[in-house]
């Protein structure tokens, strides 16, 4: 073999084995399985600003995005005296309230919540909705009404 | 009857209908409700426990405890985790030995306040026993100090009275030895204002015996040194039982000013006793020896007096040694006979006990006098005259005896 085919062929290799080793460099950890179930909901109350914060979940966030997406549009933002908010198996957390129409399923990221799903449960509006820990679905009672919920919606 | 039947069978669609959305509901409270349920009501039971105040509050509450109990049970799981790091057993299981504590500290309170009302009771009988026999006596010392008809009249009256001071003291013993009893037990940590009032009473009544003692010794200033005694014997074991007693009713009432205010009266009054009946009780032993000629000097307490008994004898064993004469024998006799007939016979058991005089002290006493006696006594020459007579006797005899002799040698 020509030194100029030997040139070429440790090239090749060397190209190969950096891509491997990059690869396996720049690939992160991941543990399956994990449970984010919250045991029981949290009922937080709304300060003038909007913001609920939970003690217990170590969460808080703002709530005033929800209540203008809830609230009609032309009309003054809603308000509401208390929010109720869980989180599921899978780390989402669903977010609701009386008077909403919808339940919100919101996805933790950098200092955010995205809202991964928004379900319309009643266009009249809950009355007195809760969570209820029901892995791996969520269930809302709303007075004699009860809904499982997922990551994905409504479950019939 | 198909219309009967008919209409039992509407009746009962009808209930079952209106009682659905019942069920449907119960069925549907939400596991926040559950826990936020579970935690009011845990609160609520805490602070019965709290306050509970008698024995049927608190197995009331205990009543309840065991219904709290059996309604979360199934619900136990959800509590856990709601309440971490707290647990549903851990939490109910403080609940109840709490409650537990409170119905034995309860329980313990109520045999006290029986107790205590049942001291009061006996307190309270004690204190009506002693004004009749304190009015008695009253009454036979006014008779006595007029009757001077009769001699026969007056001895009787003279034995009522020294039974009537007899069963006073005897009175007070029993009293003191009651409350001496209470003392020792666990005072009554009552904190029911029924409680608190029989302990206010029972402490009037033990203020109200200092002061009926007090009038008697006022209206009676001339009782013989023994009764006076006897008194002193009586206040010094009340003030030891009182020494222990208060702090402990200090301790329980120290909160209740009414009760506190009794208290500081009693120590006030109990000082005044003491001072009172020791004055009264120096005074008559210091008459006593002064009737029979001796002038003590002046004491007021067992130490000083006696200090002035030795400070008596001592300058009389110096008299005697100086000068012994009848004059002073006789003195010596007469002292003996107060010290041996009336002091040691009538009044050493009472000096002892009210801790005038020990034994000792009064053993050294008798040894001066002793040693007083023997100095006391006059030097007899008789002895020596005899003596004399009988040399005298021998030394004629002698001389007889040698004349005879050369009388018959002579012849």
């Amino acid at each position: 073999m020509k030194i100029s085919q030997y040139v070429t062929r440790i090239s090749k290799l060397l190209t190969v084995l950096s891509l491997l080793f990059v690869t396996a460099c720049s690939s992160s950890l991941v543990i399956q399985n994990v449970n984010y179930a919250q045991p029981v909901e949290s009922v937080l109350q709304p300060d003038a600003n909007g913001m609920v914060k939970d003690m217990r979940y170590a969460i808080s966030f703002n709530v005033t995005p929800l209540l203008q997406s809830e609230s009609t549009k032309g009309s003054a933002t809603m308000s509401v005296q208390e929010v109720h908010v869980i989180r599921g198996v899978e780390g989402y957390y669903y977010v609701t309230a009386p008077g909403f129409k919808d339940v919100y399923i919101m996805a933790p990221g950098d200092g955010t919540l995205k809202t991964k799903k928004k379900v319309l449960v009643d266009k009249n509006g809950l009355k007195d909705p809760a969570f209820n820990q029901r892995n791996p679905v969520i269930q809302l009672v709303d007075g004699s009404n009860t809904y499982s919920l997922t990551q994905k919606g409504l479950q019939k | 009857m198909k219309t009967q039947v008919q209409r039992i069978l509407a009746f009962a669609l009808l209930t079952l209908v209106a009682a659905l959305p019942v069920v449907h509901a119960q069925q549907n409270q939400t596991d926040y409700q559950v826990v936020q349920g579970f935690r009011t009501q845990y609160n609520n039971l805490k602070s019965q426990v709290e306050s509970a105040r008698t024995v049927d509050d608190i197995n009331n509450v205990i009543s309840k405890i065991n219904a709290l109990e059996n309604q979360y049970e199934s619900h136990k799981q959800l509590i856990d985790s709601s309440i971490y790091p707290d647990t549903y057993d851990g939490q109910m299981s403080a609940l109840k030995s709490s409650a537990q504590t409170k119905l034995s500290n309860l329980q313990t309170i109520q045999q006290q306040s029986q107790q205590l009302a049942n001291l009061n009771q006996q307190v309270t009988q004690y204190s009506k026993q002693l004004q009749m026999l304190s009015t008695e006596a009253d009454s036979i010392r006014k008779v006595m100090v007029k009757s001077q008809t009769s001699e026969r009249n007056l001895r009787a009256l003279v034995r009522r009275y020294r039974d009537n001071m007899q069963k006073r003291d005897q009175l007070i013993q029993s009293m003191i030895d009651t409350l001496y009893v209470a003392s020792n037990k666990n005072m009554p940590q009552t904190e029911s204002a029924k409680g608190k009032q029989m302990g206010v009473d029972v402490l009037g009544t033990i203020h109200n015996l200092i002061e009926q003692n007090m009038n008697f010794i006022d209206n009676n200033p001339t009782m013989s040194t023994e009764d006076f005694l006897h008194m002193y014997d009586v206040q010094a074991e009340f003030s030891d039982m009182w020494s222990q007693l208060g702090d402990k009713i200090a301790a329980v009432y120290s909160g209740n000013k009414k009760a506190m205010d009794v208290v500081n009266n009693i120590n006030q009054a109990n000082q005044q006793w003491h001072s009172k009946i020791s004055d009264n009780t120096f005074k008559s032993i210091a008459a006593t020896f002064k009737e029979q000629g001796f002038d003590l000097s002046q004491f007021n307490d067992g130490s000083s007096l006696y200090s002035a008994l030795r400070t008596y004898l001592d300058n009389a064993v110096k008299r005697s040694r100086e000068h012994a004469d009848n004059a002073e024998y006789q003195n010596f006799q007469k002292f003996s006979d107060l010290w041996n007939n009336t002091v040691k016979t009538k009044w050493a058991e009472s000096l002892v006990t009210g801790k005038i005089m020990t034994y000792d002290q009064i053993a050294n006493v008798d040894a001066q006098i002793t040693q007083w006696g023997q100095l006391a006594q006059p030097k007899s020459y008789a002895m020596f005259i005899y003596l004399g007579i009988a040399l005298l006797v021998i030394i004629i005899l002698a001389v007889m005896l040698i004349r005879a002799k050369s009388s018959t040698d002579k012849s």
